[in-house]
C-alpha cells in the first residue's frame, strides 16, 4: 500500500501518463480510498492543464500590431545591409 | 518536418518577405508565451522581436533536425535566459533552492498532517480566469531556479515531449522528470498559499 507521500511524489508521472501498470493500479487504489490524495491529484492535474491553456490562450490573442512591428524591423535590418544583397525577389 | 514547413523554410532561406510574414504570424504567439514565462511580460516582446532578426540573418543554420517551431523555441528560451543573466545583480532573482519534496506536508508514516487546502478554483478554466493568481504564477516562475523553470515551460506551457526537452536542455530523462516535478510542486505550494491567504 502506497503512502500519501509516495502518491504525491508520483503525481507528475501520473499526469504525464508515465506510470507502469502496477504503479498505476496501486495509485488508483490509494486514490479510491484517500480523500486527501484525491483532492491533491485533482488540483495538481488542474494546475498542470491550466499551464498548457496559457499557451493556447496566448496563441489566440496574437496581435497584428506585433507582427507588423517585427516585419518593420526586418525591413530596416535588410535595408541596413546586414543581409547579403540579392536574396530577395526570388 | 512536414511538407508545409519544408516549403516555408525554403521561402525563409530565399529571403521571401511573404514567408517571413507567415512565419512571424504563425509562431510568434508561442514564442511570446515562452519568453514571458522565462523573462517576464515586460521583456517578452523585445526578446521575440530580437529573435526574429536573428532568424532572418541565420536561417541557413537551421538544419531541419528538429521542427522549425522547436528550433525557434530553443532560440527564444536561450535568449530569454541570457537576458535574465545579463540583468544587474540587484534586480536578479534570489537563487534559493528550497526543499520541494513537500515532506513538511506528511507525518513520519507518510500521511497528510493536514488535509490539502480546498482551492476555490479547481478547474483549469477557473485557474486561468483568476487574474491575480496568474500574475502570481508569473512571479513564481521568475523566482524558480532556471533549470526547473526551463523544463516546466517547455513541458507544461510549450507541450514539448521529454525527448525534445532533454535534447534542448542537455538533460537526462530522469533529471528532467525530477526538475519538472519540483517545479510543479513549487507552483502547487504557491497556489495553496494563494488560496489560503488570498495573496501571492
Ligand atoms: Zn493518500
Amino acid at each position: 500500500m502506497l503512502t500519501c507521500q509516495e502518491v504525491t511524489a508520483k503525481a507528475s508521472l501520473m499526469v504525464d501518463g508515465e506510470l507502469g501498470f502496477r504503479e498505476r493500479i496501486a495509485v488508483r487504489i490509494h486514490l479510491m480510498m484517500c480523500v486527501n490524495c484525491r483532492r491533491f491529484a485533482r488540483q495538481f492535474q488542474a494546475l498542470v492543464s491550466s499551464m498548457a491553456s496559457r499557451n493556447r490562450l496566448a496563441a489566440e490573442t496574437i496581435v497584428p500590431e506585433f507582427v507588423d512591428g517585427v516585419m518593420q524591423s526586418l525591413y530596416r535590418a535588410r535595408e541596413s545591409s546586414s543581409i547579403p544583397p540579392g536574396r530577395d525577389g526570388e | 518536418m512536414n511538407k508545409n514547413e519544408t516549403s516555408l523554410v525554403e521561402g525563409l532561406r530565399s529571403g521571401r518577405t511573404k514567408a517571413f510574414h507567415l512565419a512571424v504570424t504563425r509562431y510568434s504567439a508561442s514564442m511570446l508565451a515562452t519568453a514571458r514565462a522565462i523573462a517576464g511580460h515586460a521583456n517578452a516582446d523585445d526578446i521575440v522581436q530580437d529573435v526574429w532578426l536573428t532568424v532572418f540573418e541565420r536561417i541557413d543554420s537551421f538544419e531541419g533536425r528538429s521542427s522549425l517551431k522547436t528550433w525557434l523555441q530553443r532560440i527564444v528560451a536561450n535568449r530569454a535566459i541570457s537576458y535574465l543573466r545579463s540583468r544587474p545583480p540587484e534586480v536578479s532573482r534570489p537563487g534559493v533552492e528550497e526543499d520541494q519534496s513537500a515532506s513538511d506536508w506528511f507525518d513520519a508514516s507518510g500521511s497528510w498532517i493536514l488535509p490539502p487546502p480546498v482551492w476555490h478554483e479547481d478547474s483549469p478554466y477557473a485557474l486561468l480566469a483568476a487574474e491575480d493568481l496568474q500574475d502570481c504564477i508569473d512571479k513564481h516562475l521568475l523566482d524558480m531556479p532556471d533549470s526547473q523553470r526551463n523544463v516546466l515551460v517547455l513541458r507544461d506551457i510549450q507541450q514539448m515531449n521529454f525527448a525534445e526537452i532533454c535534447n534542448e536542455l542537455s538533460l537526462s530523462a530522469s533529471n528532467a522528470r525530477v526538475l519538472l516535478h519540483r517545479g510543479r510542486m513549487r507552483l502547487m505550494k504557491m497556489v495553496n498559499h494563494f488560496e489560503e491567504t488570498g495573496s501571492c
